[in-house]
């Protein structure tokens, strides 16, 4: 009697044909062997199951990166060319300072406007607007 | 409104505490000149180390209005609403609010000496600052009107002069009357003061305002000079200092205008933009930049990132 071998995972992963699961039943019925490794199969991939996921440690498995690594550097270098140009470029056109101007019309104005409320130098011989 | 000048002065002169320290002739020497009537053709000139400029202008005030034709435009003052002609139109300036007038200390004036100037008794005065000679009136003795006003900085060098050459004392019965306004704006007073401090070399901050585009105005007197200091974030330098005199205050560079009737010195600071303008001498404004906010640029990173994103 030839024993179940490979079809004993099969049936664990429950990827075997009805007919199939009839013989292995039937055998494990009459085969002591084929039963006791079950069992140690079940338990195995039970134990299996239990343990933590790793990561794989580095360089273990190749990466598309390791495996060319003077085409990641060019595109950083171009990466970085293109940034700097673009900074040089706004650094030369962009307009300097922002933010208000004073405007120096208005500014008399307003000075000389509280300036004439008091008896000062330049109210006594009369005030002059403009900048 | 035409009075309401007149009686502001007198209030301010009788309510301020501070004027009794001061000296009371140069207090009523400057109270009544500024009220009195009169019509004058006159010159103004100011010097500061070679920077200078000249203008020629006329006044009339009766009636407590002025209205004097200048280098800058016509200008028309009525109480506090100060009227200004742009091109065809003229708009408005109103001080909402001001703090009383008082008269620094630190001046006294000399016993009047009599001489005659454009045909009429006059008197000289020289107002001095702690002893120095700091300006000389030449005043008609009828109208209290100062016929020649020359200032002078701390080394005693003349720095402006203004001198009427033609003169009428009394009332003008033909005073324009006041004209329509295109626009008027209220100068209203602000509880912010900036970064600016009380007071700067014997000028006290008497009033702060909110100025034209977001900026704060705070009006420094020392009750005989004045200037203001405009304050914002800081911003592009005004074209007209592009090529304006550099000048050094301890070790910090300003850049300054000469106007005939004012002084503009500008300023940036890390975040800030000042700008100062008055009727000042230069060594007073020499020791009030001291004691205002440093000059300063931003750091190189800080400078790239606004350059580039504002």
């Amino acid at each position: 009697m030839s024993h179940l071998g490979e079809l004993l995972s099969a049936h664990l992963d429950d990827e075997v044909t009805p007919e199939e699961r009839t013989r292995i039943e039937a055998h494990l019925a009459g085969c002591s062997e084929c039963s006791r490794e079950l069992e140690d199969l079940d338990a195995a991939r039970s134990a299996i199951r239990t343990l933590p996921l790793l990561d794989p440690p580095r360089g273990l498995v190749p990466r598309p990166a390791a495996r060319a690594p003077w085409l990641r550097r060019r595109w950083v270098a171009a990466a970085g060319a293109i940034a700097a140009g673009a900074l040089a470029v706004g650094l030369v056109t962009a307009p300097g300072e922002r933010g208000p101007v004073f405007d120096m019309d208005t500014i008399a104005d307003q000075h000389t406007a509280r300036q004439v409320v008091d008896p000062g130098i330049s109210t006594i011989r009369g005030p002059l607007g403009g900048p | 409104m035409r009075r309401l000048l007149p009686v502001a002065l007198m209030i301010a002169s009788l309510a301020t505490p501070g004027v009794a320290a001061a000296d009371d002739e140069l207090r009523d020497i400057l109270l009544d000149a500024a009220t009195a009537d009169f019509h004058g053709d006159g010159i103004v000139l100011c010097n500061w180390d070679g920077d200078s400029a000249a203008a020629t202008y006329d006044v009339t005030r009766s009636g407590g209005m002025s209205m004097v034709h200048g280098p800058g435009g016509d200008v028309l003052v009525s109480g506090a609403l100060t009227a200004v002609q742009s091109g065809a139109d003229w708009y408005g300036l109103e001080v909402g609010e001001w703090s009383a007038w008082s008269l620094s200390d630190r001046y006294t004036v000399s016993a009047p000496q009599p001489t005659v100037r454009l045909g009429r008794p006059a008197s000289i005065v020289t107002v001095s600052e702690n002893g120095r000679p700091r300006a000389r009136l030449i005043i008609d003795d009828e109208s209290t009107i100062p016929l020649v006003t020359e200032i002078l900085d701390g080394d005693g060098t003349l720095f402006r002069l203004a001198a009427l050459i033609d003169f009428e004392p009394g009332a003008v019965l033909d005073m324009p009357e006041m004209p329509p306004l295109h626009s008027q704006t209220m100068v209203m007073p602000t509880a912010e003061p900036g970064s600016l401090p009380a007071e700067a070399a014997g000028y006290r901050r008497a009033d702060t305002y909110a100025g034209p585009d977001e900026t704060i105005q705070a009006f420094y007197t020392d009750g005989l000079f004045s200037f203001s200091i405009f304050e914002s974030e800081r911003g592009e330098r005004p074209e007209a200092f592009d090529d304006a005199t550099r000048f050094e205050v301890e070790g910090e560079t300003y850049r300054r205008l000469v106007t005939p009737s004012h002084v503009w010195v500008h300023w940036q600071a890390p975040n800030r933009s000042y700008l100062l303008v008055g009727d000042l001498p230069p060594d007073h404004i020499e020791q009030v930049l001291t004691e205002l906010p440093e000059p300063g640029n931003r750091g190189l990173f800080v400078r790239m990132w606004r350059r580039l994103f504002g």
